[in-house]
């Protein structure tokens, strides 16, 4: 009798799988595909501001308001010792274990970091909080600190980084901030006398993260984590993580990198691919990697349309690029990494510096620069499609891959740690409509709503805020399915609440 | 049983497949499918057409039947242009039928324009009206730029290195903070390789401001330092950079207000140009940018701010109201005058009364405090009259104590005051009298004017009248800075000025070399009765120019003038400049159409030389005005000016020359005679013959003995105004042979002043002054020297009393000479011979009133004594 049973349930099983094989329509997100089961979310770089000065009235209620929407769980912010340090004395030896400073923490920049800290600490929002470079003057001549040579080797880096740790994170109590940024793309040399990592290398590096986790650990601040790489593109990746995760996996917490990609390789999903190649290379290295230890895009953004004087994206203000952007996310997630943060979110904050004055970076979700025209103040179309990313891929959910590709479109389903909110985000990179029905295996325990969000130029729906609103709200539950027409060239977000 | 729950268990497991792998009929199929069809005419509700905001409104519209959303336009115009508009915002999907922008509108007190577009899948619809309202600045009286933070600003990279930092020690007295900029030689001073750092320094503070309401910059500003040009410079809102001088006094606390309407826009460096107006009401950035700051420097800042104009009129002189002074105020110097304010404060007079115990020595002033800023203006305009019984001698004089507390005068002979009393001085015709500041003309900020007379003895009273600032160039004044090019070529001979200050009318000179000065002079003149004029300039600055325009004549081809060089060699070490430190002359010429020639002369002459220089010496400068270019013919020519300038170098850097600025001032150059002549050739000469000394006796050089000079041929003139005084020859003589000369004057009366001019060769050495004299018993008399050093003119005197009325031999060294005149310390010595310009006799005495004389003869200058030798020896003589 026994065996009876269990021969019906094979049988049973067996037709069942059978019919569901055959009479399976659209794309399903089984448990089994998740690519993420600890997905830090998606973020913003949110940098000190280097001009205070220059933003329009009320812009720090625009900001805010706009975090608010956006609701970022990861940040990166990034100061400059240049700002922090003077009254720098060599006492006249070579022996830098003497030299001498002294830090202004009171000044424009530590005051806006710390306003921005603080949000980030009401918000809960995760902070790697980083320093762009070595201090001193590129120009020989007029560099007094001498430490651009050893890069962030010097010791004098690691006692400036436990200075200014100490000071946020013990005297101004910032819980907030997770990571240390041991500089920024340190595999981005440029020329000798124009920039500060000219004379970097990897050992250099390895050598400040060692300094610096010495220098943390010693004064206790042995919670924050320090960054590996924070390299830009893949050549400099693949140079660097690797050697990351096979020296000094103790010493890093947190593998990340940055990378602008050109619309040919997130068009072709070459991005995804190559993307995969890399993690999984460091992946076999250190097999925390995506798991314990994040694998963070620290800075996301497309190539294309950068002007290289002016470091601005011509494209920024374009629908194409909110799209691209979101495929962009889409394919990083699939490919394992486990949180992207996106270049960046207000144009105000960072500037290029020339002969005839500066002019700003132009790369943002908005601007409050009081001089920028009205158009480039209001919030552009990528802060829209971020604000649905952000919203509906909630930190620490799994993410899962579909059962099946399909050309042109790129879709992932994401479900929260505690089951009771789940998505799909869909992006036809096509040009036809694609209708398509999304089914999530994992249970989801909604109010049986389904909130439909569609990016694209045409049918983009925005409140009287300003704020991206739904296009539907349909009866539903994505356990059972939705199906849906997703117009060419969009993506679609279907969520069990309102993002 | 079993079978039965086997049956229930195969049910189960058949069915728990399907919960979720299979497609169910539960499944949401959803469309987004729009609405179409025809849209409804709705209409805009608010804002108002044509209401007024201080802030950005929210836009709200009727519903418009059949429309799935809406798009919302806003823009500076009509024609909802993004090409073409200043201002155009669009807003795509909106779904409610109300919008609130997140954006600014900088652009304010302007219309702006607005619409809404109805769309569905198929149709759009726009609404019914169109809507306009006006986007209102909120004024301000006052706008504070906070200075606090020094990280605020930061030093141009490419410009000379400075450090910036705050100072909190109220430096200025008015509770706030000082940003100082502080900047080393070494630094300043990097050389031709380095040009663009040359002294040149740019601190920018990027923090952006609106600005309506405003209409001037005030702060507070001390520089100490080298004679830099230092500018307050501002980015507006299309990027242009604009500037304005800050007009310095230096190692003073001064107080700046710079109107906006008083920037200029940089052009060069290319810095952005784009509308070229001062788009003032958004700015992105101030800066202070020094130029030429070569050396050591600090400079402080504070309490920066714009304001309006208007509200700081009060710091201003405009017109003196005499009576806002108390006169318990009022100070005085050698003199107690007795003073009086009319009514209306329009007039102020002091008087001299000659009463008894009460008398005027010569000269006095009467010190009246202002301390405010000079309003904009470049001459001062006034009344001035004189009553009294010195109309001849008596000579006005208005002095004022500028910022950094050099003194400036003005003298206004009597005689020559206008018959309506009224004048128009420009700042120009103050000449410096007394030095404490930096010596350079600064009338931006008046600590004290001074009104006062010299010359006077007896009685009388000085009234000014509607004292107040003025541009020259609205002031009335008829054909300004034109003059007459006369039938024989004569542009100016300097001798026909009825009044000093008239040339100022006919001559016009630059600013930039901060150090232009015109003066009418006869005391370093050529020739006797001769007036020639002084032109001044610093050294290394660009170049003090002064021109006069006229209307051209035919029959000439060259340029003639006497020019005489005094500048000042700089007695630093450190310069590699050889020889003299005479100014290079940079002549223009200018055509009726406006094309410009040049010719230069490098290191003037010391003596007075005349240059002729040809037309076609002349190399062509500057494109004209019209297309059509005139040769440079005389009838084409409408001006002249003389440019001065002199450079000062340190060393050599890859063969180039370093420059070392020395920045001396009041280097003088005599001009006299400008003419068109004719001539082929350019060339230049001694205007005359000099004393030399004599053949047997290298350290005596004889000047008169009288024997051979008639009355046309004496050179001694009778300069002083009054009616006692004669000049005659006489054959009352030490040894009964020759002549002598015979000078008249009256006891109990003012000097009479003898002229004798005196150029002599360098070759003379002298350290006293040998002469033969016979007075009266009773007479005293006036031996005055003077001679031009370093651009200043320093007057010795002897007084010799009771001159006996037998024949003496005077030798007088030097040393027994008083100053009298001269701001330096110069003294009268074998070195300063060659400098000498003229001698004077003065006579008078206080016994009687009687017309009396006394006798002059064999003047010489002897080497041969020391210069402390006092000796009078009787000689006889016969009548």
């Amino acid at each position: 009798m026994k065996r009876v049973l269990i021969l019906i349930i094979m049988a049973t099983l067996a037709f069942s799988a059978a019919a569901c094989k055959n009479n399976a329509k659209g794309t399903v997100f089984y448990e089994k595909n998740d690519v993420c089961r600890d997905f830090n979310e998606l973020g913003v770089e949110w940098g000190v501001y280097e001009e205070t000065g220059k933003l329009s009235a009320g812009a720090w209620e625009r900001i805010t308001a706009a975090a608010d929407r956006l609701n970022p769980r990861l940040v990166r912010c990034m100061t400059n010792f240049d700002w922090l340090v003077y009254d720098f004395d060599d006492k006249g030896t070579a022996d830098l274990s003497d030299d001498e400073w002294k830090y202004d923490f009171d000044n424009k920049y530590m005051v806006n970091a710390c306003e921005i800290l603080d949000y980030c600490e009401k918000k809960g929002i995760s902070v790697a909080f980083g320093v762009w470079n070595v201090i001193g003057n590129p120009d020989p001549e007029k560099d007094v600190f001498k430490m651009i040579p050893n890069a962030t080797s010097d010791i004098r880096w690691a006692k400036m980084t436990a200075d200014l740790m100490e000071y946020l994170v013990r005297t101004k109590g910032y819980t907030c901030i997770k990571w240390f940024v041991n500089s920024n793309e340190p595999n981005y040399s440029g020329a000798v006398g124009a920039s500060k990592n000219a004379y970097n290398t990897y050992a250099k590096w390895e050598q400040g993260v060692r300094n610096v986790r010495a220098a943390l650990d010693a004064i206790g601040l042995n919670n924050i984590d320090i960054v590996g790489g924070d390299t830009t593109g893949f050549i400099g990746s693949a140079d660097y993580l690797p050697k990351i995760a096979g020296n000094i996996p103790d010493k890093v917490n947190n593998y990340g990198v940055h990378m602008y990609i050109s619309n040919y390789d997130i068009d072709n999903a070459l991005y995804g691919q190559n993307m995969k190649k890399l993690f999984d290379g460091v992946k076999n290295i250190d097999p925390a990697v995506g798991g314990e230890k994040p694998f963070i895009i620290w800075e996301a953004g497309l190539l294309d349309g950068k002007n290289v004087i002016t470091d601005c994206n011509a494209y920024i203000a374009n629908y194409s690029y909110g799209l691209r952007m979101a495929d962009y996310t889409v394919q990083s997630l699939l490919s394992g990494v486990s949180g992207v943060c996106y270049w960046d979110l207000d144009d105000a904050m960072h500037f290029m510096y020339g002969e005839n004055g500066m002019t700003a970076k132009e790369w943002g979700m908005f601007s409050t620069l009081a001089s920028a025209s009205p158009l480039m103040q209001e919030y552009r179309p990528w802060f829209h499609s971020s604000v649905i990313l952000t919203n509906l891929l909630q930190q620490g959910s799994h993410i899962y891959s579909p059962d099946s590709e399909k050309k042109d479109l790129r879709v992932l389903a994401s479900v929260s740690k505690d089951g009771k909110n789940g998505g799909v985000v869909a992006v036809n990179r096509g040009r036809e409509a694609v209708t398509e029905t999304f089914r999530i295996e994992r249970g989801i325990e909604s109010e049986g709503k389904i909130y439909v969000y569609v990016f694209n130029e045409r049918d983009l729906k925005l409140g009287p805020d300003g704020f991206v609103t739904p296009n539907l709200v349909v009866e539903g539950n994505l356990n059972d399915g939705l199906k849906l027409e997703i117009p060419a060239g969009s993506m679609a977000a279907l969520s069990s609440r309102p993002l | 049983m079993i079978i039965k729950r086997l049956a229930t268990i195969i049910v189960l497991c058949l069915f728990m497949p399907l919960c979720f792998s299979c497609e169910k009929t539960e499944e949401a199929n959803v469309s987004l499918s729009r609405k179409s069809g025809e849209i409804g005419a709705f209409s805009l509700v608010s804002p108002t057409d044509g209401a007024e905001f201080t802030q950005v409104p929210e836009f709200v519209w009727q519903e418009a039947p059949g429309a799935d959303s809406y798009t919302l336009e806003i823009c500076s115009s009509e024609n909802y242009s993004q090409a073409e508009d200043k201002v155009y915002v669009k807003k795509t999907g909106i779904v409610s039928t109300a919008y609130r922008l997140g954006a600014n509108l900088k652009d304010k007190n302007e219309f702006y324009y607005w619409k809404v577009t109805a769309v569905n899948a198929d149709r759009s619809r726009v609404c019914e009206n169109g809507g306009r309202f006006y986007y209102k600045a909120e004024t301000s009286e006052e706008i504070e730029i906070d200075l606090s933070f020094a990280d605020e600003w930061s030093v141009h990279e490419l410009g000379s290195e400075a450090t910036v930092s705050v100072d909190n020690s109220d430096f200025f007295g008015n509770g706030k903070p000082s940003l100082t900029v502080s900047f080393v030689e070494e630094n300043t001073n990097k050389g031709p390789g380095n040009e663009e750092s040359d002294g040149w320094i740019v601190i920018t503070n990027p923090k952006e401001f609106e600005m309506y309401g405003v209409d001037a910059f005030y702060f507070n500003f001390y520089y100490s330092g080298n004679d830099a040009e230092v500018f307050i410079r501002v980015i507006d809102d299309d990027n242009e950079y604009w500037n304005a001088p800050v007009k310095l006094a230096n190692n003073a606390k001064q107080t700046v207000i710079i109107r906006f309407d008083d920037f200029t826009l940089r052009t060069k460096g290319g810095t952005t140009i784009a509308n070229r107006v001062f788009d003032y009401n958004h700015i992105k950035g101030v800066e202070f940018v020094y130029e030429k700051s070569f050396g050591d420097g600090v400079t402080y800042i504070s309490d920066l701010k714009a304001v309006r104009f208007d509200n700081y009129g009060h710091l201003f002189i405009d017109k003196l109201d005499f009576s806002q002074t108390d006169e318990s105020s009022y100070t005085f110097d050698s003199y107690r005058f007795s003073t009086a304010v009319s009514e209306d404060g329009r007039e102020f007079t002091y008087s001299y009364p000659n009463a008894a115990g009460d008398r005027i020595n010569g000269y006095g002033f009467v010190r009246v405090p202002i301390n405010k800023l000079l309003a904009d203006g470049d001459s001062f305009s006034f009344g001035l009259s004189y009553e009294g019984s010195e109309a001849n001698n008596a000579t006005i004089l208005i002095r004022l104590i500028e910022e950094d507390g050099d003194r400036w005068v003005y003298r206004q002979k009597v005689k020559e005051l206008p018959p309506e009393g009224r004048l128009v001085v420009p700042f120009a015709a103050f000449t410096l009298s007394e030095y404490r500041g930096d010596g350079s003309r600064q009338f931006y900020y008046i600590q004290q004017f001074q009104y006062g007379i010299e010359g006077v003895y007896g009685r009388g009273t000085v009234k000014v009248s509607d004292f107040g600032v003025c541009s020259l160039a609205h002031s009335g004044i008829e054909n300004l800075y034109v003059g007459t090019l006369s039938p024989d070529g004569t542009i100016d001979s300097f001798n026909d000025y009825a009044n000093s200050v008239n040339m100022y009318y006919v001559w016009q000179n630059s600013l930039s070399n901060k150090d232009e000065s015109m003066t009418l002079d006869s005391v370093n003149s050529y020739g006797r009765n001769n007036v020639c004029a002084k032109f001044t300039y610093k050294s290394d600055m660009g170049p003090a120019t002064y021109g006069v325009m006229f209307e051209g004549r035919e029959g000439f081809n060259a340029l003639k003038f006497w020019a005489m060089d005094k500048s000042v060699k700089s007695s630093g070490a450190a310069y590699v400049n050889s020889g003299s430190a005479n100014a290079t002359l940079i002549i223009a010429l200018y055509l009726s159409s406006g094309e410009e020639y040049r010719y230069v002369i490098n290191g003037l002459s010391s003596e007075w030389t005349s240059y002729v220089v040809s037309f076609e010496d002349f190399t062509y400068a500057s494109t004209g005005f019209f297309a059509e270019s005139l040769p440079l013919a005389s009838e084409n020519v409408a001006g002249v000016a003389f440019g001065l300038q002199y450079y000062y170098y340190g060393s050599y850097l890859s063969g180039q020359a370093v420059p070392y600025p020395a920045y001396t001032p009041s280097n003088a150059v005599y001009f006299d005679n400008i003419m068109l002549t004719s001539a082929d050739e350019s060339s230049s000469g001694d205007v005359g013959e000099k004393l030399m000394p004599d053949e047997n006796d290298p350290n005596m050089c004889p000047v008169d003995d009288f024997d051979s000079l008639t009355a046309a041929t004496l050179p001694y003139v009778i300069a002083g105004t009054d009616d006692y005084s004669s000049l005659a020859l006489s054959e009352d003589t030490a040894s009964g042979n020759g002549q002598s000369l015979k000078l008249g004057y009256k006891g109990n009366s003012p000097s009479v002043s003898y002229a004798r001019e005196l150029d002599f060769d360098a070759s003379v050495s002298a350290k006293a002054v040998r002469f033969k004299l016979k007075g009266d018993g009773k007479a005293t008399v006036y031996i005055n020297i003077f001679f031009v050093h370093a651009g200043s003119t320093y007057k010795y005197r002897v007084t010799l009393s009771n001159v006996s009325d037998e024949w003496c031999e005077y030798v007088i060294g030097f040393d027994n000479f008083e100053k009298v005149e001269g701001t330096g310390s110069v003294v009268l010595s074998k070195t300063v011979v060659p400098e000498i310009t003229e001698m004077t006799i003065g006579v008078t005495n206080g016994a009687d009133g009687e017309i009396s004389y006394v006798y002059f003869d064999d003047l010489a200058f002897d080497g041969n004594v020391g210069y402390k030798t006092f000796t009078v020896t009787e000689t006889g003589g016969e009548e």
